[in-house]
């Protein structure tokens, strides 16, 4: 069903991360994201997570070094180019918005056929013709994941999408996300709340991200000892 | 969940009263036209009210309504806030200040004028806006400072006022309270094919608009062109509150109030039925309300402008305040 194409290859180069020259979040670092499958990014509060996710993107760009997509740079690719590179969701559910699941949904102009396996894959069937704002926070957050797989990029990276969730839409959320990174997507999934991930084999690869940039974790150890990495 | 009239019953409604009113305006005054003497219509004192005085009033009620209500509507999608508008974030302030310095300083720079400098004024201050809003957190911080810039601007349009020349002054006054019967025919129509023209420009943005209230970030990763959605809405705003505060005045409340009338009367949300229905609604709400300003007083002699669309909108903006979400 998926006419994205597999993953292409993400290069970091040097990359010093954040919002203000005086004040980098990182050192700089170099790495590479190739692969369908989940790509968790583990750090602490305030580590640049989210930064780094923006980042990645295109939505932000980096203080220092550059990153590549397909090996051409980032930062010379135009919207509709990232756009079809990357998907973004970010870890709360628009407040603002008055549309109907619907419409959100359609402005990804999917076929009927494909709108309906998506929202059945992420469980957001019965929700179609309501307002997105009389949602609850983890629907809300369904309906966005249906919106970003609409987009049938690549890649798709998820800025912390259960932070603001309770722990059953936290652990529903987390299964629906398990389940799709067998569909050929690959996912860069930020997040601080990683137990229930360890050990999985749906994690292609796994980084912590801290004030010296940028560490290569071993999929098979426990959460505790990634701890020791933050 | 939904309720009010289909869209396609409000876009009749919405049309019939707007073709209702602008023949009951032409129609009505205190000087009453001969309508079957085809002769006087062409030549006479009847052509004179009709094209001098009641079309260029109508067509500059149509343009200022659905003008100050599409920039209304582009100031809440862009800014994720319902309560944004020309006056509130001191847009209309800024027209202001342009309109201050070319008739305060005694400047006789003519309707053109007037015009770009509230047209510049107006630009200015959005651009400041966009500038400093990237730093502010809440939603509240942004209509704060809209506020502050309209006191900062209106006491530097007092204390121009303080040096200024009496006739100059009164003119100053005069324009402030508000009024769509100062325009010539040209100008309001003028006025009139900018709206048309903003109207095809953003039409054109609709998905775009749609997917920025799902937050700028999801909207440009979607392939939205931030840059070019935001020259949009600074070019649009800034033109159209710039001419119609240069023509009519100040104009309270239609900014802010008409995009929450739509959706009090509908329950659509997106774009592609926003836009229209939010200019014929700023259009059909900008002629009722000239009724409040015509009758009292026959012709030009009534209640000023801004004191009527302050009774009729400061209920509204309370109103807005009230719900529990905007979009409920």
């Amino acid at each position: 069903m998926r006419n994205s194409g597999a993953p292409f290859v993400i290069e970091m180069e040097s990359l010093v991360l954040g919002y203000s020259q005086a004040s980098p979040l990182n050192e700089p670092f170099s790495a590479r994201l190739e692969g369908a499958g989940i790509h968790l990014i583990v750090g602490r509060n305030g580590a640049g997570k989210s930064t780094l996710i923006r980042t990645l993107a295109g939505l932000q760009a980096p203080l220092k070094g550059s990153i590549k997509w397909k090996g051409q740079l980032l930062s010379k690719a135009s919207a509709k180019e990232r756009g079809e590179g990357m998907a973004f969701m970010a870890s709360t559910p628009p407040r603002t918005s008055g549309l109907r699941v619907a419409e959100v949904l359609d402005l990804m102009s999917p076929t009927i056929a494909l709108r309906d396996q998506t929202l059945r894959q992420v469980g957001a069937t019965p929700w179609l013709d309501r307002r997105l704002s009389s949602l609850s926070d983890g629907q809300a957050q369904r309906v966005m994941l249906a919106r970003a797989l609409l987009q049938q990029t690549p890649w798709i990276v998820l800025d912390e999408p259960t932070a603001f969730l309770d722990a059953p839409s936290r652990t529903a959320l987390r299964q629906t996300l398990l389940e799709l990174s067998q569909t050929g997507v690959g996912m860069i999934l930020a997040s601080h709340d990683f137990h229930g991930l360890q050990g999985r084999d749906e994690l292609t690869s796994i980084h912590a991200l801290n004030a010296s940039g940028w560490n290569a974790l071993d999929r098979l150890h426990q959460a505790t000892d990634w701890e020791s990495q933050l | 969940m939904d309720r009010g009239m289909t869209v396609q019953q409000l876009f009749i409604v919405l049309g019939l009263g707007i073709v209702v009113q602008v023949l009951l305006h032409l129609a009505w005054g205190p000087i009453s036209i001969d309508w079957l003497d085809a002769w006087s219509l062409i030549d006479s004192t009847d052509s004179l009210v009709l094209f001098h005085v009641r079309l260029p009033r109508v067509v500059t009620a149509m343009a200022a309504g659905s003008g100050l209500a599409l920039s209304g509507l582009l100031l809440q999608t862009w800014f994720h806030n319902p309560l944004a508008g020309p006056s509130v974030l001191g847009i209309s302030a800024g027209s202001s200040m342009g309109v201050a310095l070319v008739l305060l300083t005694g400047l006789a720079w003519g309707w053109w004028g007037i015009t770009s400098a509230a047209v510049l004024g107006g630009m200015l201050t959005l651009l400041l806006i966009l500038l400093v809003s990237r730093r502010f957190q809440g939603s509240a911080t942004l209509l704060i400072f809209g506020l502050m810039l309209s006191y900062v601007v209106g006491a530097l349009v007092t204390v121009l006022q303080a040096e200024a020349a009496q006739d100059a002054l009164q003119q100053f006054v005069f324009w402030g309270m508000g009024t769509f019967g100062q325009a010539p025919l040209k100008l309001s129509v003028v006025m009139l094919v900018m709206v048309l023209l903003a109207w095809k420009l953003v039409a054109s943005k609709s998905r775009d608009l749609d997917a920025w209230t799902l937050g700028s970030l999801t909207a440009q990763s979607m392939g939205v062109d931030e840059k070019r959605l935001k020259y949009t809405v600074i070019g649009v705003t800034g033109v159209l509150a710039g001419i119609i505060t240069a023509v009519c005045g100040p104009v309270a409340f239609l900014g802010l109030a008409i995009p929450h009338l739509v959706r009090l009367m509908c329950s659509e949300r997106s774009h592609r039925l926003m836009i229209p229905l939010t200019i014929l609604t700023g259009a059909f709400m900008a002629l009722l309300a000239d009724w409040g300003v015509r009758a009292p007083g026959l012709d030009g002699g009534g209640w000023p402008l801004n004191a009527v669309l302050s009774l009729l909108g400061g209920p509204m903006v309370v109103w807005v305040l009230f719900r529990k979400t905007w979009n409920a």
